[in-house]
């Protein structure tokens, strides 16, 4: 994974190597570069995973040694998250490619099941303000990397990029 | 010591697994102590092994590679393991001074296998090989990959995991999946020994028939397997721990959880079912009119050796040398299509046979159907519905193809080294590849290497589903060549 500062804040939510066995269980909606690398270092720490993504081949971008179950279907279908048994789960991370879908996987999540950390991608900064209020953790991408590249441009620049 | 045996070798840790699997026989000579002159046969290849993994154990397991890189190196090893397991097993057979080293070789790879052929005569064996054979089919039912990763697991489990030829993932980690198919597997010894004894079988024959029966693999302690004792019910309960073993440890974790109509709507399930239906009448109308049996007689014989046969157990309850041709035929096309994927059973598989079925029909239909009807086959597994698109139909095609090609090369074969007729040669090696182990009276104490050979490739290559042995030598060129490079 990229030690970027844009994914760290999920790391440190997954707490990759120290997540205890057994115990957490962890639904991923969206089988992404982003949702496969999370799901491929859960499974390495022994952590159980299930990845629920609609199209079958994006399974591809999972590793070979990864342990954890697959599941095809619309993730914002209520029974297919059921068979995902998101009931089970401590946590749920919604990152597939499009904001509306993983906002209203990450409302089910946390308004229906009641899962203690529910993580959402949000690719439009303007929506990220809308959604706080409901108590779901997102990342925006977009305001990240504003972020970092401010931060790599130096501070002699801050003044105009602000 | 855990943390230092995940991270040792793969290698060096089955080596060692297939030391301690060799030692286990020893636990049954505190019951039967005139067997202590036979310990040194086991504890020399068993201790030889775990040296021999410890030492390889101590060399740290490779570096990560590229993904296809580490599916090279999965297929070499599993096919490493089976080879090195069969060798090893086959020397307290020699060293026990029982066998010559061929029909060791052949009882050690029959054992793990699951097939149950045998060249032992087992009225006069004693009671520790005994034990050893059944041991041996026990373990071979799960896997030697499967038996590791329920006591240790590495980087490279899921690697493994597959090679082996374990299709289904039941849990979200590899470590419960293996831990729920182990514990089912254990709980339905338990109870299937526990059925025989209540059945009146005594307790030493009823271990060994429950490991044989449910891991498919068929080696008994009578000359006359299961018929010996002249029971009903003992059938009965040999029947249920048959089909327990042939079914699909995903639809068996439905069935253990209670979840009836997922597991009654998975297609293998189904087609066990139709099999039954359709071939079990067919058999008892054949053995009725050609052995003039009674109607219930030939029913009853006709239901235990066909779900024997489709099992691929291989426990008879009588022999087949008088059964009418028909029903010679039948049990042949029961052993070619074998028992679930997933489970401990050989054959095609109930599921290509099925996806094939389904393809054949779907075929007749669409030329009755206008031309542009569109049609999306489907089957049920454990897991849910599947679809059957053209990469599902490619690798199905293409297995029962190279199955059919080394069952036909395999029985030719066999006509040769043997001089049997061909219905001969078709049965005994048809049971050989299914991993069956159901005898026409071709493999026995007096069956020339020749003939044993040919049939221990046939095993061999049922068990590991033909294709892993192909690609575990290709495997082993790529990395020889990258090696050398």
């Amino acid at each position: 994974m990229h030690r970027s500062a844009g994914l760290k804040p999920t790391r440190a939510a997954f707490g990759g190597e120290h997540m205890r066995k057994d115990e957490k269980y962890t639904v991923i909606v969206g089988c992404g570069r982003l949702g496969a690398s999370l799901a491929n270092a859960i499974s390495d720490a022994e952590g159980s995973v299930m990845m629920v993504d609609r199209d079958e081949h994006a399974f591809r971008k999972l590793d070979a040694a990864y342990g954890g179950l697959t599941l095809v279907g619309d993730a914002t279908d209520v029974a297919v998250l059921r068979s995902a048994q998101i009931e089970r789960a401590d946590t749920v991370v919604s990152v597939t490619n499009d904001d509306n879908t993983n906002i209203m996987v990450a409302q089910i999540a946390r308004n229906l099941y009641h899962i203690p950390n529910v993580v959402c991608r949000l690719y439009d900064p303007e929506r990220e303000v809308v959604y706080r209020e409901f108590g779901i953790d997102t990342i925006c991408p977009t305001v990240l990397s504003t972020r970092e590249i401010d931060r790599l441009l130096g501070h002699e620049k801050e003044a105009t990029v602000r | 010591m855990k943390l230092m045996l995940t991270r040792a070798s793969n290698a060096g840790k089955l080596t060692l697994l297939i030391g301690l699997l060799l030692l286990a026989p020893l636990l049954v000579l505190p019951f039967y102590p005139e067997d202590a002159r036979f310990a040194a046969a086991f504890l020399l290849p068993g201790g030889a092994s775990i040296l021999l993994g410890a030492l390889m154990c101590a060399k740290k397991s490779a570096a990560t590679d590229s993904a296809l890189e580490a599916a090279h190196r999965g297929n070499l090893l599993v096919l490493y393991i089976w080879a090195y397991g069969c060798i090893a097993g086959a020397l307290p057979f020699v060293l026990g001074d029982r066998l010559s080293f061929v029909q060791g070789l052949f009882e050690a790879v029959s054992g793990w296998t699951t097939t149950g052929l045998s060249v032992m005569d087992v009225s006069v064996t004693p009671h520790i090989f005994l034990f050893y054979r059944s041991f041996m089919q026990f373990c071979g039912g799960l896997g030697f990959v499967m038996i590791m990763m329920a006591f240790v697991q590495g980087r490279m489990g899921m690697v493994l995991y597959s090679a082996e030829g374990h299709p289904d993932k039941l849990m979200p980690t590899l470590r419960q999946t293996v831990r729920a198919i182990v514990l089912m597997y254990l709980s339905f010894l338990v109870a299937g020994v526990a059925a025989y004894v209540v059945c009146g079988m005594p307790l030493f024959d009823a271990i060994l028939h429950a490991m044989g029966a449910l891991s498919t693999g068929g080696f008994s302690n009578r000359v006359d397997s299961i018929s010996a004792y002249h029971s009903v019910a003992i059938e009965g309960v040999s029947i249920f721990l048959m089909l327990v073993g042939t079914t699909n440890f995903a639809i068996l974790l439905l069935m253990v959880r209670r979840r009836w109509r997922d597991a009654l709507r998975c297609g293998e399930v189904r087609f066990l079912g139709a099999l039954l239906a359709i071939f079990v009448p067919l058999t008892a109308i054949s053995l009725a009119t050609g052995l003039y049996l009674t109607a219930g007689e030939a029913l009853r014989q006709a239901l235990f050796n066909i779900v024997s046969a489709l099992s691929t157990t291989g426990y008879a309850t009588m022999s087949y040398a008088g059964w009418p041709q028909t029903a010679i035929g039948v049990m042949i096309l029961m052993m070619l299509i074998g028992g679930g994927t997933g489970s401990t059973a050989g054959g095609v598989k109930l599921s290509r046979a099925l996806i094939l079925t389904k393809c054949a029909a779907g075929q007749l239909r669409s030329r009755l159907s206008p031309e542009h009807a569109v049609r999306a086959p489907y089957y049920f597994r454990a897991q849910g519905r599947t679809a059957i698109d053209h990469r599902l139909l490619n690798a199905t095609a293409g297995f029962v193809v190279t199955y059919l090609t080394v069952f036909v090369a395999g029985t030719l074969l066999l006509t040769v080294t043997s001089g049997a007729t061909l219905t001969e040669a078709m049965f005994e090696f048809a049971s050989s590849l299914g991993t069956v182990g159901l005898s026409i009276g071709l493999t026995g104490p007096a069956t020339n290497a020749a003939t044993l050979l040919v049939e221990i490739a046939g095993m061999l290559l049922g068990r590991l589903e033909i294709f892993i042995v192909f690609t575990g030598v290709g495997s082993a060129l790529l990395l020889l060549r990258r090696k050398t490079r």
